[in-house]
């Protein structure tokens, strides 16, 4: 559902892909990855990738994606080695204290290890995607590095244990002002003006609902936050306008699951195709952008995180 | 001939501003006219083909190392531009052959594992010395097996010996079989010559030549060298797991359960062998085959009877193959054979460990 308010000047991306091409494409994916003993899927999702990008249109222009299946077979590589060091490190500890405290040292330093993954995959992915896909052949790019959020990641989680996950909405809404402030298209930032506290209803009503509903109040409070998250983002003074709805959410997720389950994920560019319509109707820009003085801005990212994030399935975004 | 003249945008790289151009192809130079301004122009050999080949896409290049690029929506333009301005560069694409060639490489190996290595294993363990499987034979024995209950009888080892003598006079490996004192209905083979059955086992054999046919097949594992041949198998995939996989991961159980089916098969041509030659060498010893027939379906009786503790009966399954085999190898035997025992001797041995 659109709102076309009076005097208003909204804008929509458009996307003009469509499933079957990108059918084909995954066709040709799939049948190299079996071949290749599934090294090739790191080209695969960048062709896929690529086909998504260059088919969103927003004012006459094309989004481009520049990533390569090198750089995430690498980053893939690189993962795996920070994996091995774990649990060698861990095994290692667990020789060396030995006995039922060794064991336990064992657990937690693989735990422990675990954690400092997250974030550095939560980081890693943005900053990989974002220095990888440009408009009007200026780039977007996430400017913060571990050092600095390393530590805003830990004190978040330290609260968010000592309060027992009730300072969720906070946590997520600090997170993203933490990653919206620090991207940029071009040498232009984003801004974010969001405060957490006003989520902590749509939260708890998620949280009483959660289970009564079997789970499924979780896409009422993803459109919530999504959209509030959207509404707080401005870029040059342009704020989005965001429209997601439950139900929509709880459609594709569920289709999405379906054919990727049935299908081996043959068939979901047909859910693809249609996210993509959905997000580029349902997410507007409320003003007029200028960007003919925006410049070219300088970030360099490697894919490590990227890997890591779609080990640990943190991108949940239907793969785009 | 004039050249097309295109129309399309051009980004500098420097700053998103959008220049609505003109542009014409030469062999070496793509001119491109800005609507403001100079035109100028770029070589083609900077330019690189990064969208257009499908129809919903406008013609993009990328110039140089990008991110600057020219675009020109009509896809007419790939026909004209020089062909080389129509191909994507390589750099963009997979490393394909390589990619398929490490594959080929990967499923090499693996049928490495699954073959190649353990039957070189198999063939290094035919020239391990008897002496050293007599050692490995004994370490098992006195680590594992020490612990067990041994019936100790005279009538009971004049049997044995009998059966031992007639069935391996020539053996290289000091054959041993002693008695267990426990209702397990088992009987195995150890490296270098021990042999064990097991009571319950024991109480179950009818005759002197059922006796015969479970030695008989239990000697040829010893001699066959089964048990080796086993350990060396897995002590060679198992190292490569090792090597391959580290320490406590999914792949590691998935090969383990690779590496167990395979065992299953291999466990499955011992038995078959140890089957064959055992009847082979009841009958050069002048011992009748029907002993074996006989134990096959008192084996069998056993299985329908207890359904628990048959651990003899579960690592030889008494399938249709190996009766068939059982039966047509035991047809060839034409004389009336030599009891292996007296009758007195069979019945004092057998009033032994109750
Ligand atoms: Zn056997």
């Amino acid at each position: 559902m659109l709102f076309f308010l009076p005097g208003e000047n909204l804008r929509m991306a458009i996307f003009t892909g469509n499933a079957r091409d990108l059918f084909r494409i995954q066709l040709a994916n799939f049948l190299l990855t079996v071949a290749t003993l599934g090294v090739y899927s790191f080209w695969g999702r960048t062709r896929v990738r690529q086909y998504l990008y260059s088919h969103l249109e927003l004012d006459g222009d094309r989004f481009q994606y520049h990533g390569t299946g090198g750089e995430l077979l690498l980053g893939f590589v690189k993962m795996v080695a920070a994996v091995v060091l774990a649990f060698a490190g861990a095994t290692g500890l667990r020789l060396l204290i030995g006995g039922a405290l060794g064991e336990v040292a064992y657990t937690l330093s693989i735990y422990f290890a675990f954690a400092l993954l997250v974030p550095v995959a939560m980081l890693g992915s943005r900053r990989y995607r974002y220095s990888r896909t440009s408009l009007r052949g200026v780039r977007f790019g996430l400017y913060a590095t571990l050092r600095e959020f390393f530590p805003f990641y830990l004190k978040h989680l330290f609260l968010l244990v000592i309060t027992l996950g009730f300072y969720t909405p906070v946590f997520q809404v600090e997170l993203e002002r933490f990653l919206i402030q620090r991207t940029r298209y071009g040498d232009e930032p984003f801004h974010f003006d969001g405060t957490g506290s006003d989520l902590f209803s749509g939260f708890i009503l998620n949280a009483i609902l959660f289970w009564p509903t079997l789970t499924l109040s979780r896409f009422w409070w993803e459109a919530r936050k999504r959209n509030y998250i959207w509404t707080h983002t401005t870029f040059q003074g342009v704020r989005f306008r965001p429209s997601l709805d439950g139900p929509s959410l709880l459609v594709l997720t569920f289709l999405n699951v379906v054919l990727t389950v049935f299908t081996l994920g043959l068939l979901t560019p047909w859910i693809k195709v249609r996210a993509m319509h959905y997000y580029a109707e349902n997410i507007l820009l409320a003003g007029d952008l200028d960007l003919n003085l925006i410049a070219q801005g300088s970030n360099t990212a490697n894919a490590t995180g990227d890997a890591l994030s779609s080990l640990l399935d943190l991108g949940g975004d239907l793969g785009l | 001939m004039t050249p097309t003249v295109w129309t399309g945008q051009y980004y500098d790289g420097r700053s998103a501003a959008r220049h609505d151009v003109t542009v014409t192809f030469e062999e070496q130079y793509a001119c491109v006219r800005p609507a403001h301004g100079d035109p100028f122009p770029i070589p083609v050999a900077s330019l690189r083909l990064t969208a257009g080949l499908l129809e919903t896409e406008p013609v993009t290049w990328e110039i140089g190392s990008g991110p600057a690029r020219l675009v020109i929506a009509d896809r007419a333009v790939l026909a004209e531009a020089p062909p080389v301005l129509s191909r994507a560069l390589k750099a963009e694409r997979a490393p394909l052959p390589a990619l398929l060639g490490l594959s080929g490489a990967v499923a090499a190996a693996i049928l490495a594992f699954l073959w190649f290595l353990p039957a070189l294993a198999e063939k290094g363990a035919g020239f391990i010395p008897w002496s050293w499987e007599e050692r490995l034979g004994a370490t098992a024995s006195a680590l594992e097996f020490g612990k067990l209950d041994i019936c100790e009888d005279a009538a009971l080892r004049g049997v044995l010996d009998a059966a031992v003598n007639r069935l391996a006079p020539r053996s290289p490996y000091p054959i041993r079989v002693r008695l267990v004192s426990s209702p397990m209905v088992n009987a195995f083979a150890l490296p270098g010559g021990e042999i064990f059955i097991f009571a319950g086992l024991w109480n179950r054999i009818r005759t002197p030549e059922e006796l015969a046919a479970l030695l008989s097949h239990e000697i040829q594992h010893v001699e066959r060298r089964h048990a080796t041949k086993a350990i060396a198998r897995e002590l060679s995939t198992s190292a490569l797991i090792g090597l391959a996989v580290g320490d406590a991961t999914a792949a590691r159980s998935v090969m383990e359960t690779m590496g167990t089916l395979r065992a299953l098969r291999y466990r499955r041509d011992d038995e078959e062998d140890a089957d064959r030659r055992g009847l082979e060498a009841m009958m050069q010893a002048g011992i009748h085959p029907r002993g074996m027939v006989e134990l096959f379906e008192n084996l069998q009786q056993v299985a329908q009877d207890m359904p628990e503790g048959l651990v003899y009966v579960s690592t030889h399954p008494s399938t249709a193959a190996r009766a068939a085999l059982i039966r047509r190898e035991s047809a060839r035997f034409a004389g009336a054979g030599e009891p292996l025992v007296s009758e007195r001797m069979w019945r004092e041995a057998r009033a032994a460990c109750r």
